[in-house]
Parts: structure tokens; sequence; C-alpha cells
């Protein structure tokens, strides 16, 4: 009865789905085309201050006279750099501990699962600039602090689907054959936990655009004078009288990347599931 | 059940000190002699020895953290290196701002999520579902601290309605005051929080919706206003009561980014005031307040839940 | 469509011409029932013109395989399907002059569980985890009477907890389902259904999920509660031995609807549809082993893609092609005591006659396993022991008795059943076969190799050698890998490149009856008997001397069943495996079993060759298991008395001293709490009871 419904399948017919996947591809080729696509160098400072919408700049210039535009468009690499390396960060620690506690159980599980608790105990943006005073300031240690962030969820979520799997009989039967402890874990129960993990790589993501750009808000996130939507923000507060659309645009980038994101998370759990899935567990991040 | 909670309040300690392990061990972590680390570069030599004598450097390393956690536990954080009080009085000034403003926020939640939750998963295709449901999407897709810069231009800078930074009025003093002062940031917290804890209310109500049990209520002849609250909601709460209780501990230390969006007083305002001016003595105070009060929210939660789930209250 | 209509009234005579037993118009009527289902691959048409009556006092029994509508008709009738995606509910469905279809949602439920009442399959997952069962029961009591008081609701409550045979009911009100075992929830299902004295109760697969002991609890409670309420009843089952005990009239239903129906009695011995004696016919017997199954070629049909003509045509042994059965939907065809829709009812007739000359061949005679000098397997006095951990720090503060002090063996091409009811053991057994579970004690031996002291890569040969089929083919096979993938699996730990894996593939899927081409395809794409394929030919993929057969039917349905069966009994006779076979189905065993091993919370209490155990056991639970099985042959029912064995299985945690079974034993003494029989010989088998000489005399109607 479910011939033809692969999980890709369900994942295209889903059209919100689509929607943000899409709308994630334009964002990837904006950022990596972006000074190609920029109309003006991002830091040069050649325009009026604090100028509204216009033909000449699309969106109005900064309080030096940067294109505003531009900036947006430059700033995309800072958000997707941080997305991508977060999640990476995330499920490459966190997954690797979730398998290992929920399969193996025990003691490894026992240390395992408090060290998540622990790190849980933190909340995201915390942890992030507690991190960074430990590591200092920079791309890489920024990603890493706001990756550790997301570990305990992987973890936790790969310890969970593990042992559901773990007991199964076909991992009983690979067993069986023979298979070793690392090969049953490797080619038995990992592909069968990645549903889940998928999902939510892409809610590390979205959590890790706004935990950046709350960084940056802060004057933490990406150094200057590099553009990122935080850092605009931040810039953008102190001229909301001058200036009000300063403030707007950078948001209105963030809103869609975290909604592509979440479009594309939900047409995952369509595609993995069948049907809508036990929510995540929200990551408390967002809450900045 | 005993066994259980007895077993959660362990975990709870072992995690606690792990945590107070960290905490310790993070002036370790920074480049330099913990004693310069806590008070600063441009510290006196006398100060660098008083701190040194006070975190007994020259013990072991055991006694140092022994030394630590002792007057820790006894109320004695140390002193900030800026203003020069008691971490904990430091500390216990802005605890009352943040549990207003965390108070605030999480009735809104509740009082968004609950309702609009219950109407997702009951009734996803009716006009309001789509609505709320257009809400669930916004909500989560819009960053806090974005929203409160909007609710600033639209209500503080254009209608000029409320103020644009919050002080702290507390609510015994001034109710209405005080949530003229709050209402802001909560409601920018609120949007979010609630938005996730309505999609996770309304998950967990569909899946209950389509079990064997809300099957039998509905064969039995209950009409389904009933079926629904008295088998289903309870049911569905069960998951949603970790949520919430993950969030309120989000908020006690997390809200930091929002509360300097609106200048308030709050704990996380007061540590990230801390980070950038390197004291780390309060930094170390704070975190380990927050991770303490984080845990033993977790531990409230888990015995509610075990009051809420016969299965656990009664194995 | 006026062939629907037509339908319609041709089976409106049909059913009137059917016997009422208590008179009067039916209680509850289904005409022309239609269920669809939207799937993202097209309209699934689950029920497809179903049409029946059940008069009051009477037990009409639906039976039918997995998927032919014989439940949804039901719950979509009651307006219980809450999927969004169903499409449609058409016909009508009548309780009284009343059509349920018509009624508002409201209107609906005040006649649900008033005047029809439903128990279900899986009853501790009906029940509200977080609800008194008590309250849950009264519930049922006040939503149709607003004036009940509490105390009085109370009252009535223990006293129907009373009725369904719950003891002590004035605690057990106040306790939560997870408190209760699955016979237990199925009773309070049966007090929450007969509270209202309802003219229909409409039982689902009421005893699926439970051991057959407890199975005739239930059976039997079913039977009070009709004399109880009157109340008609709707048996739903795909267990032909249940229905052959318990229904008055049958309806069996293939493809969404009724292909035939008729009194129990001739529904079994003179069958007028070629369905229904092609089910019998592959249906395995408890009385007798035929020497081979006759099971139903192909698969139960698509319901998203139903044929036009007959929907059994596909499979059935008498449509030959003939056109008609391809082009024209067989209506019902009134016929004496009942209705059969198919073309040619009368060679459908003959097809069971024809297959009862056949004589009923007895498996050979084991001879004497002795003689063997090297069994494949064996098992000296086996012993498995977890641990329950509780309190602050897990400390294991008592030990589950799994398998305690079990010894076997299994010569080569011969096949040892291994049956037991549920928690008896057998699949730990199974599984410390190949080490899947750590022993606690005792020796396994595998062609001679000690399983317990084997080091890792001497383990690895010895599973090679032993390989499991497990009873669950959709959780067996690694749904992330293709079948063909999951078949080299074994291959790819020896070493075998892709390509040699590939050639010896082929040869494994022919050798199991599948197709070469679909290796490519994931689990998902087959049907739970082509699936227990895949799971056979990847056992065999190692050439193993031995198959450890976990319950492998359980989980299909009757005519697939039986083609699993064939083949391995086809690949024994071809490659002399030894098989290991567990099931808890007594009447599979019988087919497939040279020696039988019973066993009760972790021992073997009597074993020997299927006929010694079979036809003269002499230990009382074999005896009270074998009288527990439902049999497909309703003739002599009502000479048979069945006296189920009372309770549940007691906890493996802290067994009973001495014979564990003398809490439930009709023949206890004191001697049999102090003293533990040993597996002694016993009229050429092995018993484990003090007084095995003297239960000969006991006939099954042994005194409760």
């Amino acid at each position: 009865m479910s011939a033809g419904s692969s999980p890709l399948r369900r994942f295209t017919r889903s059209r919100s789905a689509v929607v943000g996947a899409t709308g994630m591809l334009l964002l990837v080729v904006l950022a990596v085309f972006a000074p190609l696509i920029a109309p003006f160098d991002p830091t040069a400072q050649d325009g009026d201050p604090l100028l509204g919408p216009s033909g000449a700049h699309l969106l109005g210039t900064d309080q030096l006279g940067r294109d505003i535009l531009s900036r947006l468009i430059h700033g995309a690499q800072a958000s997707l750099i941080a997305a991508s390396g977060a999640a990476a960060v995330g499920a490459g620690i966190g997954v690797p501990l979730g398998l290992l506690a929920g399969y193996l159980g025990r003691w490894v599980d026992a240390i395992a699962m408090r060290l998540v608790d622990l790190l849980l105990a933190l909340p995201g943006i915390l942890l992030a600039l507690v991190m960074i005073v430990v590591l200092g300031p920079g791309r890489l240690n920024l990603v890493l602090a706001i990756g550790i962030g997301a570990v305990p969820e992987f973890a936790r979520l790969t310890r969970v689907a593990t042992l559901a799997v773990r007991d199964r009989d076909f991992v009983m039967a690979a067993r069986g054959m023979g298979a070793s402890t690392p090969d049953t874990m490797l080619r038995t129960v990992l592909p069968n936990v990645l549903g889940p993990v998928v999902i939510q790589v892409v809610v590390t993501a979205s959590m890790a655009v706004v935990v950046e750009a709350g960084l940056a808000f802060l004057g933490l996130g990406t150094p200057p004078p590099a553009p990122s939507w935080g850092g605009m923000l931040q810039e953008a507060r102190s001229y909301l009288y001058q200036s009000p659309t300063y403030g707007l645009f950078p948001g209105l980038c963030l809103v869609l990347t975290v909604f592509c994101l979440d479009r594309i998370g939900r047409g995952l759990q369509l595609a993995v599931s069948g049907g809508p899935h036990p929510a995540t567990r929200p990551s408390t991040g967002g809450a900045v | 059940m005993y066994g259980h909670l007895v077993r959660r309040l362990l975990q709870f300690v072992v995690v606690l000190l792990l945590g107070s392990v960290a905490v310790w061990g993070f002036t370790f972590a920074l480049p330099g002699d913990p004693a310069t680390v806590l008070l600063g570069a441009d510290a006196s030599a006398a100060e660098l020895a008083a701190v040194r004598a006070r975190l007994g450097l020259d013990e072991s390393i055991v006694g140092q953290y022994l030394s630590w956690i002792g007057h820790a536990v006894t109320g004695d954080l140390g002193a900030s290196y800026y203003s020069g009080q008691p971490v904990v009085s430091d500390l216990f000034d802005r605890i009352p701002a943040t549990v207003q403003l965390a108070g605030f926020a999480m009735v809104l939640t509740l009082l968004i999520a609950v309702p609009v939750g219950i109407t997702v998963a009951l009734r996803p295709y009716s006009v309001v579902g789509r609505v709320l449901q257009g809400y669930l999407t916004a909500g989560l897709a819009v960053p806090t601290f974005w929203l409160g810069l909007l609710l600033i231009i639209v209500l503080a800078v254009r209608l000029r309605w409320l103020p644009a930074s919050s002080d702290y009025v507390p609510l015994w003093e001034n109710p209405a005051g005080a949530l003229s002062a709050t209402i802001l940031p909560a409601a920018a917290i609120a949007v979010h929080t609630s938005s996730v804890t309505a999609r996770f209310l309304a998950t967990s109500l569909g899946e209950v919706m389509g079990k064997d049990y809300i099957r039998t209520a509905r064969a039995k002849g209950v009409p389904e206003r009933d079926v629904i609250r008295r088998h289903a909601l309870r049911n569905a709460s069960l998951p949603t009561v970790t949520v919430v209780g993950l969030q309120l501990g989000g908020f006690l230390g997390g809200t930091v980014v929002i509360e300097a969006v609106f200048n308030y007083p709050g704990l996380g305002r007061l540590l990230y005031t801390a980070i950038g001016e390197r004291d780390y003595a309060l930094v170390q105070g704070g975190v380990l307040f927050v991770v303490a009060t984080f845990l033993l929210l977790n531990l409230l939660v888990d015995v509610f839940y075990a009051v809420l789930d016969p299965r656990i209250r009664l194995t | 469509m006026s062939g629907a209509v037509n339908g319609v009234t041709a089976h409106r005579d049909a059913t009137s011409v059917a016997p009422d037993p208590g008179a009067g118009p039916p209680v509850l009527s289904l005409r022309d029932l239609v269920v669809e289902f939207a799937t993202p691959a097209g309209v699934v048409r689950a029920v497809n013109g179903m049409t029946y009556d059940v008069f009051g006092g009477e037990t009409l029994g639906v039976v039918g395989e997995t998927g032919s509508g014989k439940s949804v008709s039901v719950l979509a009738a009651l307006g219980l399907i809450s999927t969004p995606n169903l499409r449609r509910v058409t016909g009508e469905v009548l309780l009284g002059d009343v059509d349920l279809l018509t009624l508002p949602t409201a209107e609906l439920r005040r006649r649900l569980g008033r005047d029809v009442a439903m128990v279900f399959q899986d009853a501790i997952s009906a029940l509200n985890p977080v609800r008194r069962v008590g309250d849950q029961i009264a519930e049922a009591l006040r939503v149709h009477d607003r004036t009940l008081s509490s105390t009085a609701a109370r009252a009535r409550v223990v006293e129907l907890l009373g009725l369904v045979g719950v003891p002590h009911p004035v605690t057990r009100h106040d306790q939560y389902p997870h408190q209760f075992s699955g016979g237990m929830c199925q009773r309070v299902m049966i007090a929450m259904a007969i509270a209202n004295r309802p003219k229909v109760l409409i039982a689902d697969e009421p005893t699926t999920a439970l051991d057959v002991s407890v199975q005739a609890q239930i059976l039997n409670l079913l039977r009070v509660a009709r004399q109880e309420t009157g109340a008609g009843i709707v048996l739903i089952t795909h267990d032909l031995g249940v229905v052959a005990e318990t229904a008055d009239r049958v309806g069996v239903t293939y493809g969404g609807r009724i292909v035939e129906s008729g009194d129990v009695t001739r529904i079994f011995t003179r069958p007028r549809h070629p369905y229904t004696a092609a089910l019998l016919g592959a249906l395995p017997r408890l009385d007798s082993a035929s020497d081979r199954l006759l099971p139903i070629p192909g698969q139960p049909p698509d319901p998203s893609e139903l044929p036009t003509g007959c929907a059994f045509a596909p499979r059935c042994p008498i449509s030959r092609g003939r056109a008609v059965c391809t082009e024209a939907r067989p209506e019902p065809v009134p016929d004496g005591s009942g209705a059969s829709a198919c073309h040619f009812p009368d060679e459908a007739a003959s097809l069971l006659t024809a297959q009862a000359d056949d004589p009923p061949v007895d498996q050979d005679d084991p001879g004497e396993p002795d003689n063997d000098p090297a069994p494949v397997l064996d098992v000296h006095d086996a012993v498995a022991r977890f641990p329950v951990r509780s309190g602050v720090f897990a400390r294991a503060c008592a030990w589950v008795h799994a398998v305690d002090g079990v010894s076997l063996r299994v010569p080569a091409g011969r096949t040892l059943g291994l049956v037991g009811e549920s928690g008896c053991g057998k699949t730990t057994l199974a599984r410390l076969v190949l080490r899947l579970v750590e022993p606690t004690g005792g020796r396994i031996l595998v062609d001679g190799d000690d399983v317990g002291k084997a080091g890792r890569s001497q383990l690895r040969r010895i599973r090679r050698r032993a390989q499991m089929v497990f009873q669950d083919p959709y959780a067996s096979l690694n749904p992330r890998l293709s079948v063909g993938d999951n078949v080299a699996e074994p291959l790819r730990l020896q070493g075998l490149s892709r390509g040699q894996r590939r050639g010896q593939v082929a040869d494994l899927f022919s050798r199991v009856g599948l197709r070469v081409e679909h290796a490519d395809r994931l689990p998902s794409e087959f049907s739970g008997g082509q699936r227990q394929r895949v799971a056979i030919a990847r056992a065999l993929a190692c050439a193993p001397g031995l198959l450890i057969l976990d319950e492998p039917v359980s989980a299909l349905d009757v005519s697939v069943q039986a083609q699993v069966l064939n083949l391995l009994a086809d690949l024994q006779r071809e490659t002399a495996m030894a098989y290991l076979f567990v099931s808890h189905d007594l009447a599979v065993i019988r087919q497939v079993a040279d020696e039988v091993a019973v066993m009760y919370l972790g021992r073997i209490v009597e074993s020997g060759s299927v006929r010694r155990v079979y036809d003269d056991p002499r230990h009382p639970y074999t005896r009270a298991l074998l009288a527990s099985v439902p049999v497909p042959d309703p003739v002599g029912r009502a000479d048979r008395q069945r006296v189920p064995l009372g309770g549940d299985v007691p906890s493996p945690v802290n067994p009973p001293s001495g014979c564990r079974f003398r809490t439930r034993c009709p023949i206890a003494t004191d001697r049999c709490a102090a003293e533990e029989p040993p597996l002694r010989p016993v009229a050429g088998g092995y018993t484990a009871c003090h007084f095995a000489e003297e239960t000969v005399g006991l006939a099954p109607e042994v005194p409760a």
C-alpha cells in the first residue's frame, strides 16, 4: 500500500517543504556568490549615512553610509557558516555519544547522560557566551560555542532512537549472523536512527542562526567589519528614531531563514515518519 | 515512586556536583593564573595574594575545589571585582527582576499556547486552525530580540504607549507599573515560547487522539467534548509539562539578549556585563546559580510528572 | 452502478433466508457497506459491500484474513474511524429502525455503549492509562444515565467486575490499567461493554493477543455475557478455531465483503465458496497432522486495486481463468441455511470433499532419537536468569528465572517443537542457543562446540552454523537495506566480495520462491509472507546445519502461513537441517514437529514424540493446553467440555515452590508444593509430574 511513497517523494509532495528548500538554496547561492551579486562593497562607506530606501541604495544605508542590501547579502555568510558549522559540531559529537550510550548502556550511558544533563542545564546563549570567553572570539570558536550547545539534543535524540532500535529483531539478527559490536552499531543501528537526526540538523541550524544573531547583537558574534545580521541589528538599535527601516531588514532576513528551515524540518518529518512526528524537543536556545 | 524520585534526586546531586566542578574548573581553562584571571591583569599584588590565599592555590587541586565548594554551599561565592560586593548579594539584587519577567512570560506563554495548541490539534483544517498554524509558524520564525526591537519601534518610539526600556518595578509595590514595565519583554519572549509549546501540545494531543483508549471512550458513548477533556488532555499534557519546565529554566538565565534589548536589569544582563568586564567571580557564581536552579526545576517537573502519571507513581 | 443496486437486493434476499435463532428482526444489520480511504497510492476500498445481520442472543462469527475489511467495517459503521483520510462510508447500518450512518455524532454517541458496545483487541492499550479502571467502567454507566450517583455507580461497577471474574473487585476498582494483566484488562473491557446491557456486543479480535488458556477464559466469559444480556454478539476474528467453538452463524470475509455466510456447521463441513474451502485446507489441525498443508497460492487482493470480477479469482482453484469469474462480481446466492458469493458453488462444495478423501497421513514415527550419536543441538541443563533491578542503585533484588534447567537435543533432519505460553521462556531458550542472551549456567553444544565457552571468533563460526528466523518479519529485516542486501549480510560478514554475494543471493532467492528481480527493493515493499521468505533466505545464506525458528509463522495469515510451513518442510528435506521450532500454536507444532517439548515457567514439563504428547498427554498442563485450543470443527463442540485453566501464568520472578504448575493445577496436592517433580520417563515420553501415571484416567473434563 505504501508503494510509490519513498521518503524523497513524500518530502517533495509537501508544498511548504519545497518552498523552504528553494528558499534555502537561494540563500546559499546569495552567500556563496555575494561578491558577484551585491551591488556595493559591504564595507565601503561611500554613501550618505542613514538613507532610507532609494533607487541607488535599494534598502538604504547604515550609519557609516554603507549599502544595507550589500551588507545583508554578505551577512548571509555569517549566518550560514554558524548554521552549518553548529549542526556539524552538534551532530558530530552528539550522535556518536548517543549511539554509544544507547547501544552499550550501563555505565557508558550513565556517564554520557549526566554530561548531557549538565550541558542542557545552561541555556544555549549563556553557554555560548561562556564558551566564547573561554575560547576567545573568532568564527571557528563561534561555531564551536554554538555547536556545543546543540550536542545534548543530538545525543538525547540518538540515544532514544538507538534504544528503540537496539532490541529490535533485525539487530538481534545481525548479531546472530556473527556481526561484531562496531559493525552492528555502524551498519545496522546507525542508518536506522538517522531519521530524527536529520530533522534535528535542520532544527539546530535554525537555532544557530538565531543564537549567532543574538551573540552578534551583544557584540560577541562574527567580528566586524564583516557584516552579520545580528550585528546590523545592534547598530540599528541606536538609530531607531532616525531610521526605523534599518532595523527592519536584517530581522526580516533572519525570519525568512528560520522560516525556510522550519518548513524543511516539517517536510522531513513527514518524509521520515510518513506523518507528523512528535516534535523534537524544542530547543530553549531560541528564547534569546 | 519513591525509588524513582530518589534516583532522580541522586542524579540531580551528581549533575550539580559535575556542574560545580565545571564552573570551578572554568577559571583554569582561561589563559593565565586563576587569581589573575579572577581579578584581571591590572590587579595589585596584594589583591592577587589575597585571592590566592582565599582560593588556596598552594593546596592540592582537590583541596582547592573542596574549599571553594565549601564556601559556595555556605553562600560565599566570593566578591565581585567591580562592585566589591559579595557575588551573592549582586545576584540577589537581580533575581527578583528575573523571576518577575520569567513569571510574566510563562503566564503569557501558557495563556496563548494551551488554547492555540488544542485548536490546532483538533481543527487543523478549519479557518481558525489555519490562522493559528500561521501564528505558530511566524512565532517560531521571528527571533525574540528582533520582535522586541519591533515592539519598541512601534509601541514606544512611534506610538509612545510604553517605555522603550524596562526598569524593574516590583509587582507587590506597583502592579500596574510592573505590568507596563515588563509586558513588552514578556510578550516578545512569549510569542516564541508559546509557539513552541503550542506546537508541542498540538503534536502530542494529535497523537493521543489516535490512541486506542480514545476510541474506547467514543465507543462507550462519551460525547466528544468529554473525550477530549477527560481522556485526551491529561495524557497529552504529560510530555508538554517537560517542555514547559525546560522553558521556565531557560528564562532564568537565557534571556540575556532580550534583557539587553530592553535594558532590563535581570540576571542575564548582569552576567553579560560581568562577562564583558571579565568579572569572573561573578560569572562563576551566576552560572552556578543558573545551573542549580535549572536542575532543581527539572527535578520538580519530574515530581509533577510522577503525580500526573500513575504508571510512574505506582512502580 | 446498477450492479451494486442489484447486489443489495440479491443479498437482502440471501440474508432474509438465514435462520434467526432469537427470532424477531435483526438487532444490527449492515447493508452494502462501502468504506474508502484516500492514500497517496490512490483510493483504497477497504470494505466493498459488506452485508450481514445479527440477531439477539446469537453469536455471529465474522472471520477473515488481515485486510479483508472485517474490523474496518464495524469501526466505520459506528463512526469510530477518525483518520482524516477516510474518504467515504456508504450503505446502511441499521440498529433497529435507525440508520447509524445518518445520525449526527452526538445522536450516534447516545446509542454507542448503550445499544451497541465494543470490545477491542488490545485491551491494555484500549484503557486510558491515567484513569482508574473502575472510573472508566463507571463512565460507561454515567454517560448514559446522568442521574446515577457516584456511590451507586461504584456499587454497580464492583458488581460488574465480580461478574466478569476480576478477583478482589473492591481493591481492583481503584487500580490503574498497567496493574492488570492482558487477560484482566480484557475482562474489564467486557465489563464496560455489558454495563448497559446492550442489544449488540461487537468483539473485535478479543483474544488475539492472549495466551490460549486465557483465551479460553475470555471466550467463556463472552458466552456468559451473552446469557446475561441477551445481546447479539458479532465476533470478529482471524481464527477459524475460535469461530468454530463459539459462533452460531459465520460470515467469511474476503476482499472487503462477505463471500460466504451460513450456519457454523455448514461452513466448516460443506463450504460452498472456494475461499472457505481453501482456508480450511490451509489450516494446520490439532487433531491430526496432514502430510502437507494446502496453501492458497498468491497474496490477498490489494484493496487499492480490487479486481472487477471475483476478488478471489486470481487465487481460485476452480476458476481456471473462466471469463465470468474475472468479469462479473458474483453476488451471494441464498442456498439453504446460507449464501455463497461464487459463480460455481457446487464445484466449490466438492473441493473440501476431495481433500477429505486424502487420508490424513501422520508423520513417520521419529524412531529412537537416541540412536543418533551426535545431535546438531545438544542443550544440557541450560539456565538463564535476568536481574530485576530496583531501588535507588538499581541493584538486582530478584531474578527472573527465564530458563531454569532445560535439556534437549535435536538431531540432523529433525524438528523439535518447543511450545508454551508467553513468558514460559521459550524465546529466551532459542536466543540462548546463539548466545544472544548470556547463559547463567548449563551447557549448549552446537555440532559439539560449546556455545557458552566459545571465544569471539569461535562464536562467530558457531553463529554461521546455526541461524535464526524471527517471529515478526516486519521487524527482523533491516528496513534501510534492500532485501537482496539483507540476504547478503551474512555473506558480507564472511568477507565475500560483492560479485560473489550477488550470485549466491540469486540462488537463495530462487530456493525460497522469491523473484531475483525484486532484490533491489526495500523490505517495506513486501507483504509479511514474502518478508518471511526473505528472512529464511538470509538464514540459509551460510548453509547452516541448524535453524532456530522463533514463532516464524505467528504473524502470518493462515493461507500464507501454510506456504511458509511447506517451504520449511521442503528445505529440511533437501538439506537435512535440524529445526528448533518455537511456537505458542499447538496446531502448527503438531504439523511441523517430530518431537515436542512443552515449557512452563522456564522448565520443560513434558516432552516426547508428537504422538505421545498430543495423543497421550500425561502432564496436567499439557492436557489443559490441548483442551484450551479452539478446534476448527464445530460438529462435536457440544460434547467437548472445556475447563480452561484458571488465572494467569505466575511471575517468573518468584516461581512457586515445588512443581511450578501447582498453583493452577487441578490435581495438585501438598506433595507438589514440597517436592519438585523431575522430568522422568513416562509412557514412552518424559513428564514432570508426580502423578503422571494417574492423569490418564482424567478426561479433559477434570473438575475445576
